[in-house]
Parts: structure tokens; sequence; C-alpha cells
């Protein structure tokens, strides 16, 4: 039976669990990494809160960006996902706060979005998705059957970002 | 001094929340006098929460709020926030504005701009109280306000840390109007390193 696995504020998840769903509920300026090796059927998700880790604080890998991408991989290759087929998506990293028309202040998710794209460049990850920045909140799930990764915002609902599977296995499994 | 919020003894616990009873209370005041209703608040309750569970606080994440946030940098820095369920917030509106209950039914410039000029005088109500007991100064930046899932709102605010551990402390206080349902819950949460400045000037010193 899959479950809902909730993936809260600095936490890190990895499942194999084929009906499971990585789910990040209420993404402000905090940013939901989605990974998925469809060939090994392991997805993963980190919820990052801050871009750069304080040295030494010896915290929840999960929080920043830069200790949560290398985490969040070593996790997934840990439960057997290679690299090379790891395709990952992004969503988060709004600026909530209207601060008397100005929006400048506490940009944190611009910081964050930023933070989280250098340390995917650092992995060398495949990034096909992303839906970061904006003022609305967002939350984001990751399903292991699939791959598909949805977010759901206040104004438009539910809509997929991205199915993570490459072009090329998608066509074998249609012609399957 | 910094002090994790995980550290304090039950003594220090009972200081801060009676700290933030009494500014929570000089708020309320506040709200009732800019209403002209009976507003009534909670004992506040006091909470060391750890971060993932931290955006559960508020109830439901995914429940639309209205938030007004105001950072807090002084002899004491920190956060303060007022939440309002979506619906509190228009029947806010409506008194405020005047309108016949239930008339507001969006929160659009207008509404929000009422929300976040209320949620300053409350949030400086409390600010003031604080700083009037413990002779310390908590200036506050202009008013920020937010619509939104409030899991995402209280995340925000958390993120806007930069000490953030992997712990906050919260203290919140509910209050609600008796003749008509409007509830919210203010929400304070002082930067660790504040919280052995706050504990030494009301006389707690460690």
């Amino acid at each position: 039976m899959g479950q809902a696995i909730m993936v809260g504020m600095a936490e890190l998840r990895v499942t194999r669990g084929s009906g499971d769903v990585l789910v990040a509920l209420g993404l402000g300026s905090c940013i939901g990494v989605c990974a998925y090796d469809a060939m090994a059927g392991v997805a993963g998700m980190a919820h990052v809160v801050l871009p750069a880790s304080v040295e030494g604080a010896g915290e929840a890998p999960g929080k920043y960006a830069d200790t949560a991408v290398p985490a969040l991989f070593a996790a997934m290759k840990k439960a057997g996902a290679s690299p090379s087929h790891m395709l990952i998506a992004i969503a988060g990293g709004a600026q909530l706060f209207q601060f008397g028309g100005q929006v400048a202040r506490l940009d944190i998710g611009r910081r964050n979005a930023a933070a989280v794209l250098q340390a995917l460049r650092v992995q060398s990850a495949r990034l096909i998705a992303e839906d970061v920045g904006g003022t609305v909140g967002r939350t984001v799930s990751l399903r292991c059957a699939d791959g598909a990764v949805v977010v759901k915002t206040l104004g438009q609902g539910e809509r997929e970002l991205a199915t993570l599977v490459s072009a090329r296995r998608a066509e074998l499994a249609r012609a399957a | 001094m910094s002090v994790a919020a995980t550290a304090l003894d039950e003594l220090q616990i009972d200081a801060l929340r009676e700290v933030a009873n009494i500014g929570a209370g000089h708020a309320v005041t506040s709200l009732s006098a800019l209403t002209d209703r009976d507003f009534r608040m909670s004992v506040p309750s006091f909470g060391v929460v750890a971060l993932h569970e931290f955006a559960a606080v508020v109830g439901h994440m995914e429940e639309v709020a209205a938030a007004v946030y105001m950072p807090v940098e002084g002899d004491v820095s920190g956060h303060v926030a007022f939440l309002f369920p979506f619906d509190c917030a228009c029947r806010l509106c409506d008194v405020i504005l005047c309108r016949e209950p239930g008339d507001t039914q969006r929160l659009d410039e207008m509404e929000c701009s009422v929300l976040a000029e209320t949620g300053n005088i409350l949030i400086s109500s409390f600010l003031n109280a604080i700083a009037d007991m413990s002779d310390l100064r908590l200036p506050s930046a202009p008013p920020g306000i937010a619509v939104d899932m409030a899991g995402a709102i209280l995340a925000s605010i958390a993120a806007a840390s930069p000490s953030l551990g992997d712990h906050a402390l919260t203290i919140m206080t509910r209050l609600a109007d008796r003749e008509q349902p409007i509830e919210g819950v203010f929400v304070f949460i002082p930067e660790p390193e504040s919280l052995g400045t706050l504990l030494r000037a009301i006389g707690l010193e460690r």
C-alpha cells in the first residue's frame, strides 16, 4: 500500500515504495527539490529552507541548499538510484509578503532558488523543470509510481509541472 | 548571549509566557478600541517547535490565511505576526470598514491595506508593552502582508530568521470576538540571541 510521505521543513526523504507520494505542504520561500530515477524506481525530496549552511552547525542537511542537494543525491544512491538516471524538478522560492508595494525585503525565496540551482550544477544534475519565484505559496508532490511532479497553488489549483522520466524511456514505455 | 530554545527551564518559560501575555493583552485592547468590539484572548501557549513541524502549528497547512508580519530589530530581535483564517480576515474588514456582515468576500488591495494597518497597530501595541516592561528597544520594520496557505506563510516567517536553529521558540495567543467569530493567532518568535537579553531584562539572568 502506498502512502503520502510528508517532507517537513529541513527534512529529506527517499522512498522505493511504488505507491508512495512525497509531499512538501505549503512551500513559501522554501524549495522542494524532487529527484527521481525511473529505472530504479527511487524517488526523493528535500525541503530546503535557507541558501547556505553555517559552518559547523551540525544541523539537518535538508535545511540548506548547499548541503541538501548532495545529501539528497547520496540518499538516492544508497537506495539504489544512479545519478546518471536521475531527473530533477524544483518548486517554491516565492516571496509571499508584500511590503508596501515593494517586495525587495527579505527575498529569501530568490536566494534559495539561486543556491539550489548552483548546488544542482555542482552535482551535474539534470534539472528538467522548475517553478520558482513569484508571490504565491505552493504544495509540491512527487509520485513514486511514475515520477509525476504536481504543483498546487491557491489561485490555480493543481497542475502537473513535469514527469521525471526521460523522453526515450517514456517512448519505450509507450511501445511496451 | 544566545540561548537554545530547548535549554530553557520552567521558570524562564513561565516568564516569557507572561511577557507575551502582557504584550498580547495590550494588542487585544487596541483591537477592541479600534473595532469597538469585545475581543478576548487566550492564555499564550508556548512551544519549542521542531522545524519540520513548525508550519503545522496553526492547524491545517493549506488553509487560506491572511497574515501581517513585522520583523523586529533592536535590543531584542525577532519576528511578530498576526494570522487570521481567510473568513475571519474578511469579517475583520467588514467591521473596520463599517460594511454589512458578509460584504467582504475578497481581500484585494484595499482590504490588504486595512489588514496591514490593523496588524501594524496590534503588533506595535504588543512590542511597546514589552519595551515598557523590559526597558529594551524593540523597533519594528514596516509591516508585510500575505494572503496564502497558512503553512507557506509561517514557513516564510521562520526562514526570515538568519540564525534559525532546528527548533523555533513560538509564543501563540488566540484572540476571538465574542459576538461574531473573528479569531486570530498572534505569533512571536524571538531570535535565539535575543532570548538571553530578554530574560536578563526581566530579572531572570542565567
